[in-house]
């Protein structure tokens, strides 16, 4: 199994390098199929090796060292168990079904911009892979900080527009704080337990080494959650992922839904004997998660741009999960990011459909009328709408009521965390059918019809491919592949999966009916409802003006900083020492004046003649004895 | 272990020493009109030393340490003072060897042969070279002082005759500077020679007899510091880098490849083999203070480069937030801190040559390096961007890359002493994410400003690029060499062992 898993990874590197280096002179279809195939190829290893793991074996190979000396121990090795397989199956899967729908989606850029594209998202994939597959801490970062490259290179992809320039600098700088976090949690694992790799590291033997809830162990916790929380664009880190939404479509399908985000509740599930033995920073988690939840499926209600509402929407969905890895459901966590993958990335690919064919207006009250022209995208966004709304036995509904379920019956103050996931599960079906009857509603409010053509069959296959695993994805047996890793989850009795199911079913009825009213029944009601809002109506479309503040504490200081530094305090302060001293000499050395010619070879030979004089006093008066 | 061991009977280290100042011979010997024989001269000199220096680092045995070095040579050369002709490499020196001669050559293939004056420029750049290999060499204290001095008169005049702008200035400064570094070392030397003296009643200047008689703990402390001017000021360690700005920005591409790849990393060097080696009662002492002026050099560079538009100045400013890391790692006084400065000498040494390079192609290319000015080149050089950014990715500390590699053990090393530092410099990690994009971007993405003349790059510059970025690569996933090579020297320092 051990070349198996090689082979899941080096396949998509394959692809990157080939594409890289050679994509411009590749004829295009070519360039398409080595970047599809590699991903499809390396779906194909994962499957591999899902029968293995599924058939009870483990992997934890070490191929080469990284470091050695003074007792820190680098391996590259590749850690394969239930969990990591999971992972690999999704990022290769999903990621070949967003390979193919870009061969379509991204037809129109040129030779040089095709293969660029490829090589970015097969660099993506390839880090996706280390991240989850890597068996220790600085492996974890290297693929870390790469799918933060790639995102960056995604974002960033049309270079020549300065709103992706920033956007993807934006992106890479928050991700390289959370980097940083990363790496100081790797400082104190390190000097605390030891080791870096996780065979040692995450043995509970000697994590229980440390006092449970400890400085040590919550500090290892929490900076673990820097790392997570900027990755995965949970508060505070967040204000990337909106921005982010300039890269290209299937762009924001692959890493900015299906994958990369949800890197922070692989790092957590993973790490999840750290956290056990930590408490408060779990709880941490939890409370950031389902804030974050309800915070971005408010903002998600007021906006008008395609791409932003399902970036909100997924910020409020991983929400969910930080929730759910937080109070321990971490099965729960996991199978919601499996089933949001398939949702989410089906989403945001109609999307990219529907934006093309309205020549790339993203603003849905320009769209409508998508039923008759782009039939297949029509239908499949209307499932992915009703499976992240909580549409009974859909995917979406069904891993998403794990999660409130195991929030509402813990212990504890999880309940009031239960609660604002309920509340949350409301907002999404109101802003997702918002989304929905606005832009693809039966009426026509704008464009010429004639101009609406469904995609091409290569987009339109991958989409409906999701749509099956939207509606049928709840049917995977998730939760019994994993208990190798999460053990045991605490059974629930019948009673509170009825109950709690019914209260997630009335509370999405009534999001959906609210938006009914305003966006299809009565439209001339959403702008009164939006006028009495007033204040709160701006404060949520502002984003909570989270940006403006950033800008304001960090980013001018920063400059500010810098300013001062250059024009202040580099010349005036330590130069003006510099000169004052040398004023000095000038002045005090006034009769000495002939001697300065200002000439080097005059000071470099009085050097040679002093240095002389004093070998010579040490030769001819020291006398050694 | 090695790969295979070679004669002891060669004089390997004087050979290496030798060939650039033969090379330099000959140049002097070519009429000045004959500018390509000059410039092949040149190359053939220093491709000859960097095969030389291969050959040595591959015979390199690991696991020696301590007192003991390797291809030692050892003559006597002023006895009745003790001062003698001592060479020898460990771990400390080896790789700044390699990456002497790698950068050397660089900088010979990316000179000017149609610069006024070419044949004394090429003549002193071979004596440059023969002079900061010896001062990685030199195991007596006067040797090293010689080798040390005789780096100043080379790079005097190839910053103050060939270089640009405000050139006699930015020249005159360094000296200035220098100079005054040196005598407070020279007066160190001598009194470390002294305390020898009073001790054993015989005179030396040889590193290995005086690192087994450590002066008393109040002398240490002023030698500590004597060195540490000289060091600092060379480095530069805040607040000591005023000369450096207009020093790099005024120098020629060739000799800021030698002068802030290599040069700068001999202080670093020099820090490590005499304060740490020499005086490990001072280091202890002067330590924190130490480390807090590298970190304030990491947090000033970088906000410095934030704000710089000249992409020149921006590079040496990074240049200086990156030596303030190394610093850091030397003096948090542990095997991974130490090694990390190490590895980091090395890998600033490649990474900021190809920067400086790369900015001086750009240069070439549009006639301006001044960010706000450049705008958009990626459109018409795409090759060119893809190898700027693998270099401007390395210089952030991307993980995967040389640069992190680094940082990574600086900052552990550094978490284990001194707390606050270790988080200070992660800002700094930050915000060198930040001025970097800002340099990229600034140069190779949006829109052009004008539709850019601005060719693909050339396959000179690729050959030129190609070593650098290879090694920021191979070093970045695989740098389980380096340890294994250098962990005997860096154990054995008297700082670690007690």
């Amino acid at each position: 199994m051990s070349v198996l898993a090689l082979l899941v990874l080096l396949l998509p590197l394959a692809g990157f390098l080939i594409n890289a280096l050679f994509g411009r002179a590749l004829a295009r279809q070519l360039v398409g199929w080595v970047g599809a195939g590699s991903v499809g190829l390396a779906f194909g290893s994962a499957l591999a090796v899902l029968v293995q793991v599924a058939g009870g074996q483990q992997l934890d190979h070490t191929y080469f060292t990284w470091w050695n000396s003074a007792g820190f121990e680098i391996p590259f090795n590749l850690y394969i168990d239930p969990l990591s397989t999971l992972m690999a199956l999704v990022i290769t899967g999903v990621g070949f079904m967003i390979h193919v729908y870009s061969i379509g989606y991204m037809a129109g850029e040129d030779r040089g911009g095709f293969s660029r594209f490829f090589a970015y998202m097969n660099l993506f994939v390839f880090s996706m892979l280390l991240l989850v597959l890597s068996g220790n801490f600085v492996w974890l970062i290297v693929g870390w900080a790469g799918v933060g490259l790639s995102s960056y290179l995604l974002i960033g992809f049309w270079y020549e527009r300065t709103s992706a320039v920033l956007a993807a600098r934006k992106a890479f700088v928050m991700n390289v704080i959370g980097d940083v976090g990363m790496m100081f949690a790797a400082f104190v694992i390190f000097l605390n337990l030891k080791a870096l790799d996780y065979g040692t590291v995450l043995q509970p033997d000697r994590i229980h080494q440390l006092p449970k809830g400890g400085t040590v162990i919550t500090a290892i916790c929490l900076l673990l959650l820097v790392g997570a929380v900027a990755k995965s664009a949970q508060l505070p880190l967040h204000t990337w992922l909106p921005d982010a939404m300039e890269g290209p479509t299937p762009v924001s399908a692959l890493i900015h839904a299906a994958t990369m985000v949800t890197a922070g509740v692989y790092l957590v599930a993973r790490m999840h004997a750290l956290y056990d033995w930590a408490p408060a920073a779990a709880a941490t988690v939890a409370i950031i998660g389902a804030v974050t939840a309800l915070f971005a499926a408010t903002i998600g209600t007021a906006q008008v741009d395609i791409k932003r509402i399902l970036a909100y929407s997924t910020m409020s969905q991983i929400g969910y999960m930080f929730l759910a890895v937080g109070i321990g459901a971490y099965t729960a966590g996991m199978f919601h990011f499996m089933t949001h993958a398939f949702f989410k990335a089906l989403l945001f690919m109609a999307a990219g459909n529907v934006i093309h064919a309205f020549h790339e207006d993203q603003d849905i009250r320009h769209m409508g009328n998508v039923r008759s022209g782009l039939p297949i995208t029509f239908w499949t966004f209307l499932i992915g709408t009703l499976s992240i709304s909580g549409f009974p036995l859909m995917a979406g509904f069904v891993s998403k009521d794990e999660i409130i379920r195991a929030a509402l019956t813990s212990t504890g103050g999880f309940v009031l965390l239960g609660v604002l996931a309920l509340v949350t599960a409301g907002l999404t079906a109101f802003y997702m059918f918002r989304l929905f009857l606005t832009a693809f509603g039966w009426e026509w409010l704008g464009h010429d019809e004639r101009h609406l053509h469904e995609a091409p069959s290569v987009q339109t296959v991958p989409i409906m491919i999701l749509a099956a695993g939207a509606v049928f994805g709840g049917a995977i047996p998730v939760g019994s592949f994993l208990k190798p890793v999460f053990g045991e989850s605490p059974a629930i009795g019948s009673a509170p999966f009825f109950g709690v199911a019914g209260l997630s079913i009335l509370v999405a009825v009534i999001g959906f009916a609210v938006a009914y009213q305003l966006y299809a029944r009565r439209p001339e009601m959403a702008a009164v409802v939006r006028r009495r809002l007033g204040p709160v109506h701006a404060m949520v479309e502002h984003k909570y003006y989270v940006d403006e503040l950033y800008d304001l504490v960090f980013v001018r200081p920063g400059f500010a900083i810098g300013r001062l530094l250059r024009d202040f305090i580099e010349p005036r302060v330590i130069d003006g020492l510099v000169d004052g001293t040398a004023e000095l000499f000038r002045v005090e050395a006034a009769e000495f004046r002939s001697l300065q010619t200002g000439r080097v070879r005059n000071y470099a030979l009085v050097t040679l003649v002093g240095a002389g004089f004093i070998a010579g006093y040490l030769f001819f008066f020291v006398r050694p004895a | 272990m090695s790969w295979y061991s070679l004669s002891p009977d060669v004089p390997w280290l004087t050979l290496i020493l030798v060939l650039p100042l033969a090379g330099a011979l000959l140049v002097a010997l070519v009429p000045s009109v004959a500018r390509s024989v000059i410039k092949q001269l040149g190359i053939l000199s220093s491709l000859f030393t960097l095969a030389l220096v291969a050959l040595v680092v591959g015979g390199f045995q690991h696991g020696i340490g301590g007192l003991h070095f390797q291809f030692e040579e050892s003559r006597q050369w002023i006895p009745a003072v003790g001062i003698s002709y001592h060479l020898g490499v460990d771990g400390l020196s080896i790789f700044l060897l390699g990456l002497n001669a790698l950068l050397y050559l660089l900088a010979v293939l990316a000179a000017d042969p149609t610069a006024p004056r070419f044949k004394q420029f090429m003549l002193l750049l071979l004596i440059l070279e023969t002079a900061t290999a010896g001062v990685l060499l030199s195991l007596d204290l006067i040797l090293f002082y010689v080798f040390w001095e005789a780096m100043l008169v080379p790079l005097y005049f190839l910053i103050g005759v060939w270089g640009e702008g405000r050139r006699v200035y930015a020249a005159f400064k360094f000296v200035i500077y220098t100079v005054l570094g040196s005598f407070a070392m020279l007066i160190a030397i001598l009194a470390v020679a002294a305390l020898e003296f009073q001790q054993t009643n015989r005179l030396s200047f040889d590193w290995v007899t005086l690192a087994q008689h450590p002066a008393g703990a109040a002398a240490q402390s002023l030698l500590f510091l004597g060195f540490a001017l000289a060091f600092a000021i060379k480095m530069p360690i805040f607040p000591l880098h005023t000369w450096l700005p207009p020093a790099y920005t005024s120098a020629p591409v060739p000799v800021v490849i030698v002068f802030a790849g290599l040069v700068s990393k001999l202080g670093a060097y020099g820090f490590i083999r005499f304060n740490l080696g020499l005086f490990p009662d001072g280091t202890r002492q002067w330590a924190p203070l130490m480390a807090v002026l590298a970190t304030i050099g990491i947090l000033y560079g970088a906000f410095m480069a934030l704000s710089q538009t000249d992409l020149k100045r921006l590079v040496a400013y990074a240049s200086m937030s990156h030596l303030g890391f190394i610093g850091l790692g030397i003096f948090s006084q542990n095997v991974l801190g130490i090694e990390g400065a190490l590895i980091q000498m090395i890998n600033h040494g490649v990474i900021i040559s190809a920067l400086f390079l790369i900015v001086g192609m750009i240069e070439r290319r549009t006639g301006t390096r001044d960010r706000t000015q450049l705008r958009g080149l990626a459109r018409s050089a795409p090759a060119f961007a893809a190898l700027f950014l693998v270099a401007s990715l390395a210089a952030l500390g991307l993980p995967g890359l040389n640069g992190f590699v680094g940082e990574f053990l600086i900052v552990l090393g550094a978490w284990s002493r001194f707390l606050p530092l270790a988080v200070a410099a992660g800002v700094g990690i930050v915000l060198a994410a930040w001025y970097v994009l800002r340099m990229y971007q600034g140069a190779f993405q949006e829109t052009p400003v004008q539709p850019a003349q601005f060719g693909e790059i050339r396959a000179l510059d690729i050959g030129l690029l190609s070593p650098l970025l290879a090694l920021m690569v191979v070093v970045g996933v695989s740098p389980g060499f380096f340890p294994a090579a250098v962990e005997a020297t860096v154990k054995a320092l008297p700082v670690i062992v007690r």
